[in-house]
């Protein structure tokens, strides 16, 4: 099946009250001082197209709304106006590893992160040796994962995420933290999904792994979106306005 | 605003037992004895009650006083258990809630299924008790499984409840310990409910728990079915609860990434 991204005028709007809480004393308390509200857009107006095969790169100053935008896409947070469309199941790369428990053991981990990530039991099953094969842990596979360095959790989780099969990726900076080796492995991954159709969408501030992979980039600036285009011509913009070079 | 998300094949029974069965696993450290210290609790609870109520202070004329006592609190902590840990199931698991979709609804879900897990072993526990004091044996027994799944689901709808304003009101907590331990004296769990003045019998009327625990002895010890407005009066109030819940939730869930 084929990934397909759509959102037409979107927006999302955090009103921020004066006085924050999170508990009913204050809230009850401070009625009227809790109504008044600072409104703020963290995307405005988002119009976006993606089709199937193609490898997206959303680039922007940190608050430029690249995270949330991701969310909306994902349907963790939903936009203020707006409409968004999604086909095709999603594989969030968000931040790889986050439904890890640090008790269980990574086989017990692989069970419970296949899980979240939509897997059926069958599915698992079906590609247990694989994920551990390719995360090249098989040696500590009963260790309970708390032990496990940085590097080697990500290796657990991205080898669990890439089996998800879904027609969509989303990828948010998570390759940051493997060694050389084992980036340039998700790489080839990355590579084949685009070649089998897959809708890939990735957020980076590696400017040359964006440059290297994707068709077309975003340009985010301050929760509105300045341009999309070509990587060099984005990039360029980019780095000008953040005055490198 | 309109959303379309079409996600097919995600598996939520799997992801629902996955998450219940390490949740349990998580809570007892992989160890049988983990089981045996979440046993102490109930069990030292009633100890003591009972020393303090058949020793220093005597029910008259309630039949098999230990197993009436012992249901009511097993019953009633499984009840304040899963809804205490029901309300904070989503704080635990916020770090998900913030960065992957599913159904935000498992969560509670099988949180409460967790403590289900450990309400079935209770049960063999008290049946251990209930054969030691050689109770008969009714057939009247098969409805309190009945009861013990309106238990579940009466606790599943106060989770959810609870747990869609948790994250918005964390104050909660201490609001619902305080009304926690209200209930435990203002439902027959240590007394029988002849001591208490006709006039507020309104209070066990009203009260779901009371009216489970009711029943649950009732068909255990007594070998006494309740009558059928009973029954279809725990369903409806059960049922309500329940669909109360899930409504309420389903409609404050798609803010819970921004609360947390």
């Amino acid at each position: 099946m084929n990934g397909i991204i759509e959102l037409d005028h979107v927006s999302k709007i955090y009103k921020i009250p004066h006085l924050k809480t999170d508990n009913l004393k204050t809230y009850l308390l401070h009625l009227r001082k809790m109504r008044k509200k600072e409104i703020f857009y963290a995307l405005k107006n988002i119009d976006l197209k993606i089709g199937p095969g193609q490898f997206i790169g959303i680039i922007g100053r940190n608050g430029s709304g690249k995270s949330t935008l991701l969310k909306i896409i994902s349907n963790i947070i939903v936009p203020t106006t707006g409409e968004v469309t999604v086909r095709g199941k999603i594989s969030p790369f968000l931040e790889l590893g986050v439904g890890f428990n640090p008790e269980l053991s990574a086989r017990e981990n692989i069970y419970l992160y296949s899980a979240i990530l939509g897997l059926t039991k069958k599915q698992i099953l079906d590609c247990y040796s694989d994920i551990i094969a390719f995360s090249e842990l098989e040696k500590f596979i009963d260790m309970p994962v708390k032990n496990f360095s940085s590097g080697m959790l990500v290796r657990l989780a991205f080898s669990v995420a890439i089996q998800s099969n879904a027609p969509i990726l989303l990828v948010d900076e998570v390759l940051a933290v493997g060694d050389a080796p084992f980036q340039e492995k998700c790489f080839n991954v990355f590579r084949d999904f685009k070649e089998n159709g897959k809708t890939i969408v990735f957020v980076s501030h590696d400017m040359d792994s964006v440059a290297n992979f994707c068709d077309r980039v975003f340009y985010l600036k301050k929760g509105e979106e300045m341009a999309a285009g070509k990587p060099e011509e984005m990039i360029n913009r980019y780095q000008k306005d953040i005055g490198v070079h | 605003m309109r959303l379309k998300h079409n996600r097919p094949s995600h598996s939520n029974y799997y992801l629902i037992t996955q998450f219940t069965i390490t949740d349990f696993k998580l809570r007892y450290s992989h160890s049988i004895l983990g089981y045996l210290w979440s046993l102490l609790n109930p069990l030292l609870l009633f100890g003591v009650l009972y020393f303090v109520f058949s020793v220093f202070m005597r029910f008259g004329g309630i039949e098999h006083y230990q197993i009436y006592l012992l249901s009511g609190i097993i019953l009633w902590s499984f009840f304040s258990e899963t809804t205490s840990s029901g309300m904070m199931s989503l704080m635990t698991k916020s770090s998900l809630l913030n960065k992957v979709y599913f159904p935000r609804i498992i969560i509670p879900l099988s949180s409460t299924l967790t403590n289900t897990i450990t309400l079935l072993l209770n049960m063999v526990v008290l049946s251990v008790f209930v054969a030691v004091a050689k109770v008969d044996a009714h057939p009247t027994v098969f409805f309190a499984v009945i009861t013990l799944i309106e238990l579940v689901v009466l606790s599943m709808g106060v989770s959810l409840l609870l747990s869609s304003f948790y994250l918005k009101f964390r104050d909660l907590s201490h609001i619902w310990g305080v009304f926690l331990q209200l209930g435990f004296w203002a439902t027959p769990i240590i007394y029988p409910v002849d001591i208490v003045p006709a006039k507020f019998h309104i209070l066990f009327k009203i009260n779901p728990m009371a009216r489970l625990i009711h029943n649950f002895r009732m068909v255990l010890v007594m070998g006494e079915m309740p009558g059928y407005r009973n029954v279809f009066f725990n369903f409806i109030m059960v049922a309500m609860v329940f669909v109360c819940g899930i409504v309420v939730f389903q409609k404050r869930q798609k803010y819970f990434a921004e609360w947390l």
